[in-house]
């Protein structure tokens, strides 16, 4: 429908830059997802590029045509609220009529179109309530509804699913994607939850500080974050970080990387970006990336180190266990089947070494 | 060992019970006792002046609704008065409060001089307002010369134009009661209302129809009938302003019960005229309750 272009877009508010030189090109039909802890500025941007805001400076582009001073109901895009801002004397049904009515689009054709959508979202029953009448699941639909039911070039949602329960979220979740596939729309979706985010978008935008740290597809996103605070931010659990030096091996002709223990081979490209033998450098682990084996059972296989049990969380099918390294925390994630107590001595195995990524100790960023 | 069973237990009802006790008494002494008394000397023919006082039924009443023509009169004047001056004051309530409640530049100190108005007593906006009226040395009659509409100094105060004077001055003297009542109303309104309704493409007044406006209902409902209690009961404005006149055209019931019991001295049968505005008033609260709840506020 139509591709959005924000360059240089700042937002300032008294003394809080809100939005710091933002620069994204969110492709034509793609489901775009901005993802930051709160008060990054997810919403300023939103709001900028609706017309709700004015950026302080920079631009915002519809394909080609200049957005930035358009008001928004020049700007024909719909927007769904975290409040799902329901006109609260009107019922549903008028409520996904308003935007049409303004429109003064033909009586006849509004009932057909509401129709249309209600269908869509199975709330013909709820057509006659008043949003107080309604659960917040449902309250959720009809104001996705009125946003669908205008045809608009760009949706825009701020955080629409937060106020519903964890198991109605996840299959508004699967209709949300399925429904954007189908209409085509251009779609931005502000979330500060990551399994929304890789679960429903094409690509994700990382903020941070009002500052757009990367935007990848989320595969990218998750195994070669830019730098650690995308790192430290993206996974559940967090990744694990690990500060260790460069050392040659002069026999094998080689670089590695050694903490304690845990001895990882360097590629030469990467040291020499670092700067060489002796220079510090950090790991970024994914406690996915490793698996805790019981004492007894381990056969040395593979770059594995000795570690203490100092808690375990158990999540249903998987249990978060963090485990004492030399007064280092590091977490793992191991199926919940392996019984372990703290302070049991245990193995922990690295288990795709190539999966180890490694960041520049002073700037944080992603050495590759 | 058993414990032995609390005898006097100090409940939550008897403590309350305790509490209220004295704004009880103050309630009965302060407003039970003399509204019971007046209801006593309206049916008497009590006139301090001449020293009489002596049980006469009904009488009263039957002389100020078929005898006294001053009664209709005064009904008209009040209810004219109350008319205008609530809705007046309602309205432009209303007005200041959207107006405050838009962000611009010294909000602050526009919302600080706003409310001002309210801290003035009503006896002292009456004097103020004789002083700016007055014929020969007012504002207003200076003004009208000094615009050249007049050559001498003119009456601004005129038996046409009393009662909408005061009803002005009413509504300047409670404004800001309204405005405020309403504009911490506007406060709760959410924001993304607003955001989607112009996102809808609705237009300003749209906007102000569909968003603000069902959240003011019930407190401009509220406003409307505190004003109206307010304007029926009004008396300080009045009596500081006008005294009734020019000739009778602005002595409300109210002032006039006044007048006859404290200016005339007829006590009985200036309380048959305040009990008579006592049943007004229920019938308007009656009448209140019924709209109001017709309407779902
Ligand atoms: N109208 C405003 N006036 C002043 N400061 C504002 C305003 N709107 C936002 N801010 C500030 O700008 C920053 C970004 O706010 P924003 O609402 O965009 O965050 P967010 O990422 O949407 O957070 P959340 O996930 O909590 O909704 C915050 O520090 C906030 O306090
Ligand atoms: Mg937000």
């Amino acid at each position: 429908m139509v591709e959005v272009r924000l360059e240089h877009v700042t937002k300032i508010f008294g003394k809080t830059i809100a939005v710091n030189d933002l620069n994204l090109v969110v492709r034509d039909k793609e489901f775009f997802v901005l993802l930051g802890p709160s008060g990054c500025g997810k919403s300023t941007t939103l709001n900028i590029i609706a017309g709700l805001e004015k950026p302080t400076s920079g631009r915002v582009y519809f394909d080609d045509e200049d957005v930035t001073f358009l008001p928004p109901e020049e700007r024909n895009i719909a927007m769904v609220f975290q409040s799902y801002a329901l006109y609260p004397t009107m019922t549903a049904y008028d409520n996904i009529a308003f935007p049409l009515k303004i429109r003064r689009l033909l009586r006849d054709e509004i009932h057909k179109r509401v129709k249309e959508v209600a269908e869509m979202l199975h709330i013909e029953h709820l057509l006659d309530k008043k949003p107080h009448q309604m659960s917040g699941g449902e309250r959720q639909r009809v104001a996705l509804a009125r946003a669908i039911v205008r045809q608009p070039r760009l949706f825009l949602m701020d955080e629409p699913l937060s106020n519903i329960d964890a198991k109605l979220r996840i299959t508004a979740r699967t209709e949300l994607i399925r429904l954007q596939r189908k209409l085509g729309v251009t779609t931005i979706y502000v979330t500060h939850d990551q399994t929304e985010a890789f679960t429903m978008g094409h690509r994700i935008g990382v903020m941070f500080n009002g500052c757009l740290l990367q935007v990848g597809d989320p595969l990218e996103i998750f195994e070669r974050p830019h730098n650690t605070v995308v790192a430290g931010f993206v996974g559940i659990p967090p990744m694990n970080f690990i500060e260790g030096h460069i050392a040659y091996d002069e026999r094998l002709g080689k670089y590695y990387f050694k903490w304690n223990e845990i001895i990882l081979e360097v590629g030469g490209d990467i040291t020499e970006k670092i700067g060489g033998h002796g220079k510090t450098v950090i790991a970024g682990i994914r406690p996915q990336n490793l698996q805790v084996i019981k004492s007894e059972s381990y056969s040395k296989i593979g770059i594995a180190f000795k570690a203490k049990v100092y808690t375990v969380e158990r999540l249903g099918t998987e249990s978060v266990i963090t485990v004492d390294i030399d007064g280092e925390l590091l977490r793992a994630v191991t199926p919940s089947e392996l019984t372990l107590s703290p302070d049991e001595d245990v193995v922990v195995k690295i288990v795709n070494p190539q999966k180890v990524i490694f960041f520049n100790k002073n700037t944080g960023d992603l050495i590759t | 060992m058993a414990q032995p069973f609390p005898k006097r237990k100090l409940t939550d009802e008897r403590f309350a019970i305790i509490l209220l006790l004295p704004l009880i008494i103050a309630l009965f002494a302060l407003n039970l006792y003399p509204m019971a008394y007046s209801f006593w000397l309206s049916l008497t023919n009590t006139d301090v002046s001449r020293g009489i006082s002596k049980f006469i039924g009904f009488i009263n009443y039957y002389n100020l609704v078929f005898k006294d023509p001053y009664f209709w009169h005064s009904l008209r004047v009040s209810l004219q008065f109350t008319l205008e001056a609530s809705l007046l004051a309602v309205a432009l309530s209303l007005t200041f409060a959207l107006i405050l409640n838009e962000s611009f530049k010294g909000r602050r100190i526009i919302r600080t001089i706003a409310i001002l108005p309210w801290a003035f007593s009503t006896y002292a906006v009456a004097s103020l307002a004789r002083y700016l009226f007055a014929r020969s040395y007012g504002l207003f009659s200076s003004l009208y010369v000094y615009l050249g509409l007049s050559d001498t100094p003119v009456e601004v105060v005129t038996s046409e134009s009393a009662i909408h004077i005061l009803a002005l001055l009413f509504a300047w003297n409670y404004v800001p009661l309204g405005a405020f009542f309403l504009l911490a109303q506007l406060q709760i309104i959410p924001l993304d209302l607003y955001n989607q309704a112009r996102i809808d493409g609705a237009s300003a007044i749209r906007r102000l129809k569909v968003v603000t406006l069902p959240f003011l209902r019930r407190p401009i409902a509220i406003i409307l009938l505190l004003f109206t209690v307010f304007s029926v009961v009004e008396t300080t404005l009045i009596i500081g302003f006008t005294g009734g006149g020019p000739g009778k055209a602005t002595q409300t019931l109210t002032y006039w019960a006044y007048a006859k019991t404290f200016m005339d001295y007829e006590y009985g049968y200036g309380a048959a005229i305040s009990w008579f505005l006592i049943l007004i008033a229920m019938a308007l609260g009656v009448l209140y309750y019924y709209v109001l709840n017709k309407l779902k506020l």
